[in-house]
Parts: C-alpha cells; sequence; structure tokens
C-alpha cells in the first residue's frame, strides 16, 4: 500500500515537471524551447523557439477584455 | 501592448514579438480586436499558446528572452521604465556578435556569419580546425539548414514573397558552400515553378492590402470590399483564403 502510494506520488511529480517543461520554463533559466501546437497568426514558417533561434524575443500577455 | 507593437516595427526582423492572449478569448476575436486596435501589419506573432509561464497576478505581462533563450527579465512592463527597450536594444547588438565565451579564435568567423556571410563564416572556422573550428561549423550548417526549413514552411502556408526573399538571403550568403546551395538551390526551383504562379500572385494582392489597410480603418466598407474582391479573384488559394477570413473578421462583434 505504501509502496503504490509512494509511486503515485512519484508519478504525479513527474507529471507536474512534464507539465512546467511543456508550458516553457521560468525567468533565469537557460534555453527556453517550445513548440507551438497550432502555428501562431502571422506565423511565416516559425512553428517554435527553435526558429527562432539567436534573435531577441519580446513576449507581451495581454488580455482582449 | 501599443509598446511592443512599436518594438517590433521599429526593429524589424531583428526582433521577434509574440503576443499571447491569456483572458481564452476565442483565435478570430482576438485577431478581429487587434486589427481592429491598428496593430497587425508587422512581423509580430499572435497566439494564446504560453510560450512560457506567467510569474504575476495580471495583465499585461512582459518577458524578453535573450539571444542565448534565456528569459532576461519578466513582469508588469510600468515596472521596467527603459529597461526593457535597453535589454531589447542590447540583445540586438549581441545577436550581431560572437556568442559569450567565444574563444578569440573563432570571433572573426561568428561575426561573419552574423553579418550573413555563411560561406565565409565556414571557411573561417576551417582555418581555426579542430573541436574548436567544427563545432562552430556544425552550428553555423544548423543554423542555416533551421533557416531553410521555415522557408520551406513559409511556402507551405502561403508566404511565397518571404519564402523567396529567405531564399534569396540565403543563396546569397551560401555561395561557395556547395551541399547547403544545392538544399536553397532546389527550394528555389520550387518557389519559381508555375505550379506555385496562382498562390504568388495572391500573396501579393494579400499583402498589398493588408499593409495597406492595418493603419488605417481596417474594417471600413471599402476596405471589406477589397478584401472580398481578393478573395473572390484569388479563390482557392491559401491567401484568397486569408481575405476571405479578414471579410470575416470583420463581422464579428467586438462590444460583446
Amino acid at each position: 500500500m505504501r509502496t503504490s502510494l509512494h509511486c503515485t506520488a512519484l508519478a504525479a511529480l513527474a507529471l507536474v515537471g512534464v507539465a512546467w517543461l511543456s508550458s516553457g520554463a521560468p525567468a533565469g533559466s537557460a534555453g527556453v524551447d517550445f513548440t507551438f501546437r497550432e502555428a501562431p497568426l502571422n506565423a511565416r514558417g516559425v512553428m517554435g523557439m527553435r526558429d527562432l533561434l539567436g534573435k531577441p524575443i519580446v513576449i507581451d500577455f495581454w488580455g482582449k477584455n | 501592448m501599443p509598446a511592443s507593437v512599436k518594438l517590433q516595427e521599429l526593429y524589424g526582423d531583428d526582433v521577434q514579438v509574440i503576443f499571447i492572449e491569456c483572458q481564452n478569448t476565442d483565435k478570430n476575436t482576438y485577431e478581429a480586436f487587434a486589427w481592429k486596435m491598428k496593430w497587425m501589419g508587422n512581423n509580430a506573432l499572435w497566439t494564446n499558446e504560453r510560450v512560457i509561464p506567467t510569474v504575476g497576478d495580471g495583465l499585461p505581462e512582459v518577458a524578453v528572452i535573450g539571444v542565448d533563450g534565456t528569459v532576461l527579465l519578466q513582469g508588469y512592463p510600468g515596472d521596467f521604465g527603459k529597461k526593457l527597450e535597453e535589454t531589447v536594444a542590447a540583445e540586438v547588438k549581441k545577436s550581431k556578435e560572437a556568442p559569450e565565451g567565444t574563444p578569440a579564435s573563432l570571433k572573426k568567423a561568428w561575426t561573419t556569419f552574423a553579418k550573413g556571410d555563411v560561406s565565409g563564416a565556414l571557411a573561417e572556422a576551417d582555418k581555426v580546425g579542430g573541436d574548436e573550428g567544427s563545432a562552430a561549423r556544425a552550428v553555423f550548417v544548423r543554423r542555416v539548414e533551421a533557416r531553410l526549413a521555415r522557408a520551406k514552411r513559409m511556402l507551405e502556408m502561403g508566404d511565397v514573397a518571404e519564402a523567396e526573399a529567405a531564399v534569396a538571403a540565403l543563396q546569397k550568403s551560401c555561395k561557395g558552400a556547395a551541399d547547403l546551395l544545392a538544399q536553397v538551390t532546389e527550394l528555389s526551383t520550387r518557389i519559381a515553378s508555375p505550379e506555385l504562379a496562382a498562390e504568388r500572385d495572391a500573396a501579393k494582392a494579400w499583402s498589398s492590402f493588408s499593409s495597406k489597410v492595418a493603419k488605417e480603418k481596417p474594417f471600413d466598407e471599402g476596405n471589406v470590399k477589397k478584401a472580398q474582391g481578393i478573395a473572390d479573384k484569388h479563390k482557392g488559394t491559401k491567401n484568397g483564403a486569408r481575405a476571405a477570413r479578414f471579410v470575416e473578421l470583420s463581422k464579428i462583434n467586438l462590444n460583446r
């Protein structure tokens, strides 16, 4: 029972880790990597951060409302 | 928001601005809103996928990712004052120099590469030789191949003029690098093929229209009629579909 709880906890931690990695990395960490699931508007061939390697990127989080 | 639009328009292709809508507004509505606010007509990307997580409790929030892929600053734009513009300017400068920590022997190879002379950069890396020279050569080749892959995707997306420009730049910079040049020439031949003639015409019409109306009143009746004309004339092309989409966006009630 205890082993099974440990396994569940480890699996949950792994899932959190995967979610964190797939959503990018926080400030201070090197090498933000991200692939868009759907091409952004005005993509002009950009499907992920690798396409922008060596170029400064400004991200503007906004809301229509 | 307008500050990021200005940054994109000021730096053109040297900087990539990515607008990320964070309030679950549907794509059509936020695109229509961006047109209405005259924020379109530049190189900025628009998405609702979070490239990095937000760090604050509210919007707006801004982040700068440096040339090495590191998040350099992130938070409420008002907290940064001039630091934001200064950070972007410093990174643009860096993007034209050798990366930090590059051995002195490879600096010339990197600055040559940054100037767009791929063949020259490869020759410089080969002159240095050894592991360092080979590693630099591999990076240059990877970056050119990434640019080629992007140009191919541009073509698939209907951005014919952009693909053409990217390939022309690569053709110039890869003269003398036979392997790379062969790949570039293959793509160049594809772009010039008669099968792409209709898409090329449509792209020209849409690009000319969209860049003109972006800073006017995009959804004015006259502009919507012109867009419909492009959609009708270039039916069956990706750019004709863009014009048709513009017409649909103009019908969205943004006051809901």
